[in-house]
């Protein structure tokens, strides 16, 4: 196991034994006393405080009493009925409830009341706390949290079709925020005060939400404030009424409240949570939490209760109550921020949580790392891992994907984690959305100062800002010099395309040919040169179309296998800087030990293939077969020596050495006693526009059966854009391959082909399934016309 | 072959081969310097090698050719590139302007000539050079073919190496009125019986009476009457082809 892996291991084992240690120790810890001032109700059961009868909150505290009959604890609960959220905190405080519901912003502006200490106020002045409370009503108080539960949305709803900007226009119009003495009202309080505005600015009506929600419906109100769950039926009726719609939260105000109450935090209406919604609306929200109080040292629960509390409401959580809001138990991250402490049992019970949460991530980790280790273990074992060789720090500076990959995860990790932290108090990074795109700003040197509001985020965007531009630069650098070479070696394509090895100046010509019209093949070229190669050859290089130049090594396998040989066409060695012998061993290496076919092929057989499968290649065009390992058809310019000396011997399966010198004595010696041929030897070799070419194209079923003799008539008499002369005919196998690989096995390609070609055949021959005629043609298209006319 | 060199002891073997088959039995073999005259033979065909020490730009040179080597009676000469020397394509050059001032008033023999640079081809224009030869070329269309057809290859490989030949034919007087598809639907045999193709006609002749010209496929209703003789593709060994010469002893 490695260094890394056995860290992780340890690490988990850590985590695992500290888990079950302290897991129990802490179910095991006592109260410190028994709850204060218990109402004669059977022991163990706690007064909870919910709402008014038949409300949200009294339903919830239903919902609880039953889960915790559900869930295998002691504990049970009493449920009150009550004003809400203010009544809620005020009966905490005096000890007439044990728990009890209160949206947030009202729980943590009791908190700050109670901070304050007992400072009686005097007699008529008021308090400026929310639900007005006082410090000395909230003193020897501390307010703890069990738990979180949901969420509450401020929902600005006004009559259609009016559109709000700004509150201050409301003037007189008869409004409405809320119920007296609900947490919705006193929420209401506070984004009026973002606004600038008092309830006393505004002319709001004193009547409960279902008058409320009638008058809107009859169009007596212009404005509605309501703090409830997203998705409210009430809501939702009144918007398919089409006599009201939502109006976003203005984002001066969201601004302002998150600045002074940060015991909201930002949220989005998402489009379609109502009747014809169709586009997310920018509010705040609040979280409902559960509370309890610690008076006078003493707490009102004990941790176990706490933790049955905690219980219960995971219970539903995990089995929604019908007409209830969905439960999501939470203790962290449900505002901007949450002053209010937990209580020690609900400390212990997200401790715990933490340390599972972290744990299953590790031990996730730790299996993916393992897994990724075995995964490696098996491909590299397969061979169809690549060769840790053939990559190289140039090639990848060279690489502008590279520098682009960089700069799309350097944006996306910089959208998570900027979401993560801002996502609740920053209005311009509501959504993921919103973030990738300030991120995107960002990284190309974009941004608005003004943007992020948190200063981890902002060092986050001053980074994402530097590394951005260094890759954006490295991108256009890459790109430029891509271009500048005029070599698109991201579309590089490496399969029937045919390898130039040992590239010399005076070769330009063969290149040339490969690129003259006629052949419909236009295969990619891959030139591999010496650092010998002057500067003007390699720039006429660069200007051919479809061509790949190399600065390798040829003699070295592990330098080709980039190349991968055993998917090309042809391979061609030449005479130069390098020995041809050296380069066909390297050749023979890259195909047989190092491509990541062979490597397969080697680990199934247990033995490396030192008899190389060779290729069946195609006579002529493309050949599609798989991607077995195999050696391809190379050609060696060969001197006269080479042959003699049998030289290239044990690779005559594969390798077609090619005397050119021998072959250029030929030539001569030939146009010494006839003038003519030299004239028409480069009429038939070189691809022009005006003279005709040889090719060989397959027979189509139809001829089969027919002899030579018939053939040539069908053929001499056919008119294209020139004629038709047919010389010959090609035994090919499989019509498109040039032999079967069998026949190399004892034998060589050249052997194989020149058996295969029969110029001039005997007229009475029998044209059979794989042939294919050797003709001059204008070009091979012209061919190939002809063939499919005469075939019908 | 004048500037002959050991390094192309190659070209001897081949000019034995070929040769015979046209009733040519002598090679002459130039080099520069000094060095005795030897003779020995290859297949057959005398091969002589002596050297002239004169430099191919003096005034003596055209001589010595004419006195050393009687040029002008020579059937072809081949001029190498000079080993040894810069620039090896002006000293060819040189060479074959003292060729053409030996031949003087006389037709004199068909020069080829090999040079190392593809740019220096045109140097040699009103020289008498009926072909100039650049290798570079010769490899780049057999490696070239090898890549877009192996068969083709295969048969470019074959016709350079006497498997196969390119002859010309005298148009039958049967034919004269008719069209190149008549000709080659027509002689499908040579004197041996054995297959034969008729791929080009010869639109012309040189001074020496071949066949220059020549267009290979020229269409299956060019008018034979306009030619002056057929291009035929035969195979086999030369030897084999009896009543038939290649090149223009077989023409009209």
């Amino acid at each position: 196991m490695s260094r890394p892996a056995k860290l992780a291991a340890l690490l988990v084992a850590v985590l695992v034994v500290w888990i079950t240690w302290w897991t129990p120790v802490a179910r095991a810890q006592d109260p410190a006393a028994e709850p204060a001032e218990l109402a004669p109700l059977p022991a163990g059961t706690i007064r909870f405080g919910a709402g008014s009868k038949g409300g949200g909150f009294s339903q919830t505290g239903d919902a609880l009493a039953d889960a915790l009959a559900q869930v295998d604890v002691s504990t049970r609960i009493h449920v009150e009925n009550t004003g809400g959220s203010c009544d809620n905190v005020r009966k905490l405080a005096r000890g007439e409830v044990d728990a009890a519901l209160v949206q947030y912003d009202v729980a943590a502006e009791a908190f700050a009341a109670s901070a304050v200490g007992d400072h009686a106020l005097e007699d008529g002045a008021q308090s400026g706390w929310m639900c007005e409370l006082s410090s000395a009503e909230l003193a020897g108080v501390e307010l703890q949290l069990v738990a979180a539960i949901d969420d509450s949305a401020v929902h600005v709803i006004v009559r259609r079709p009016v559109r709000l900007d700004d509150f201050s226009s409301v003037g007189d119009r008869p409004i409405f925020v809320g119920q007296l003495g609900s947490g919705s009202m006193e929420t209401s309080k506070v984004i009026l005060g973002a606004a600038g505005l008092t309830l006393d600015d505004v002319n709001s009506l004193p009547i409960k939400n279902k008058a409320a929600m009638a008058a809107m419906q009859n169009g007596e109100l212009l404005m509605m404030l309501r703090t409830t769950e997203i998705g409210d039926d009430a809501i939702a009726g009144l918007l398919a009424s089409g006599m009201a719609g939502l109006n976003a939260l203005p984002s001066s105000v969201i601004e302002r409240l998150i600045d002074g109450f940060p015991y909201y935090r930002i949220c989005q209406i998402d489009a379609h949570s109502y009747p014809g919604l169709e586009f997310g609306v920018p509010s705040v929200c609040v979280s409902t939490v559960v509370l309890t109080a610690r008076r006078d040292g003493v707490d009102a629960l004990s941790d176990a209760q706490v933790q049955d509390l905690i219980a219960g409401l995971r219970w539903i959580e995990h089995n929604p109550v019908e007409g209830l809001p969905p439960v999501a138990v939470r203790w962290r991250d449900f505002a901007e921020r949450e002053p209010v402490p937990l209580h020690p049992g609900a400390g212990l019970t997200e401790r715990r949580d933490f340390a599972i949460y972290w744990a299953k991530v590790f031990a996730a980790l730790a299996l993916a790392a393992g897994l990724l280790v075995l995964l490696r273990r098996f491909l590299r074992r397969k061979g169809l891992l690549g060769n840790p060789l053939s990559g190289n720090l140039e090639g990848q500076l060279s690489n502008p994907l590279v520098p682009f990959a960089g700069f799309l995860l350097i944006v996306v990790a910089a959208t998570i984690v900027v979401w993560n932290l801002e996502h609740d108090s920053n209005a311009r990074v509501r959504t993921l959305n919103d973030s990738f795109w300030e991120m995107n700003m960002f990284a190309t040197g974009n941004f608005d100062s003004e943007s992020l509001k948190t200063s981890t985020a902002r060092v986050i965007g001053a980074a994402a800002t530097i590394a951005g531009l260094g890759l954006l630069a490295w991108f256009t650098a890459a790109l430029t010099s891509i271009l500048s070479r005029d070599q698109m070696r991201l579309f590089r394509r490496l399969r029937n395309h045919i390898v130039i090895l040992n590239f010399r100046e005076e070769m330009l010509q063969l290149v040339r040919v490969l690129r003259s019209p006629g052949p419909l093949r236009q295969r990619s070229i891959h030139v591999v040169v010496s650092d010998t190669l002057p500067p003007r050859v390699r720039q006429q290089l660069t200007k051919v179309r479809g061509l790949t130049i190399y600065q390798q090594n040829p003699e070295v396998p592990e330098d080709l296998v980039d190349l991968r040989l055993p998917r090309a066409a042809r391979v061609i060695v030449l005479q130069g800087g390098y020995h041809p012998l050296r380069i066909a061993r390297a050749v023979h290496h890259a195909c047989v030990r190092l491509d990541p076919g062979a490597r397969l092929e080697a680990s199934k057989h247990a033995a490396l293939g030192v008899s190389p499968s060779v290729h069946s290649p195609a006579l002529a065009g493309d050949d599609a077969r798989g991607a077995r390992a195999t050696v391809p058809v190379t050609l060696v310019e060969a001197t006269n020596g080479d042959a003699a000396d049998g030289l290239f011997d044990p690779f005559s399966r594969w390798l077609v050495p090619v005397p050119a010198r021998q072959l250029a004595d030929a030539w001569l010696a030939t146009a010494c006693v006839d003038p003519t041929f030299g004239e028409l030897f480069n009429d038939i070799v070189s691809f022009r526009d005006d003279n005709s070419e040889l090719y060989t194209v397959e027979l189509s079923e139809s001829f089969h059966g027919k002899t030579w003799r018939e053939l040539r008539k069908l053929l001499f008499t056919a008119q294209g854009r020139a004629g038709i002369v047919p010389i010959g005919l090609y035994r090919g196998h499989q019509g498109r391959l040039a032999y079967e690989a069998s026949d190399v096995q004892d034998s060589s390609p050249q052997a194989a082909i020149a058996r295969r070609l029969r110029v001039n055949p005997p007229l009475h021959t029998v044209l059979s399934a794989g042939d294919r005629v050797l003709a001059f043609a204008e070009d091979e298209a012209d061919l190939r016309k002809v063939l499919n006319r005469r075939s019908k | 072959m004048l500037h002959w060199s050991p390094a192309s002891a190659g070209l001897i073997d081949e000019l034995a081969r070929t040769i015979t088959s046209v009733g040519v039995n002598r090679i002459t073999c130039v080099r520069d310097g000094n060095a005795p005259l030897t003779t020995h033979h290859v297949q057959g065909v005398e091969v002589r090698t002596l050297a002239i020490d004169v430099k191919p730009g003096s005034d003596a040179y055209p001589g010595r050719l004419v006195s050393d080597v009687d040029i002008v009676a020579a059937r072809s000469v081949i001029v190498l590139p000079r080993a040894g020397v810069d620039e090896p394509d002006s000293a060819s050059r040189l060479t074959c302007a003292a060729i053409r001032r030996a031949c003087g008033d006389e037709v004199g023999p068909n020069v080829l000539v090999e040079i190392e640079d593809p740019e220096a081809a045109f140097e040699f224009v009103g020289l008498g050079v009926s072909n100039v030869f650049y290798p570079g070329h010769l490899r780049a269309a057999l490696l070239g073919q090898a890549c877009v057809d192996l068969g083709v290859f295969q048969f470019i490989v074959g016709l350079l190496s006497g498997r196969h030949h390119v002859r010309s034919l005298a148009i039958p007087e049967d034919l004269r009125a008719g069209s190149f598809a008549d000709a080659a639907l027509t002689l499908e045999c040579d004197s041996a019986g054995r297959a034969m193709t008729v791929i080009g006609v010869a639109k012309g002749r040189g001074e020496g009476g071949q066949p220059i010209d020549v267009v290979v496929n020229p269409g299956p209703r060019t008018r034979l009457s306009e030619c002056v003789c057929l291009m035929v593709l035969v195979s086999g060994d030369e030897q084999d082809q009896a009543g038939e010469q290649p090149g223009m002893q077989v023409g009209a």
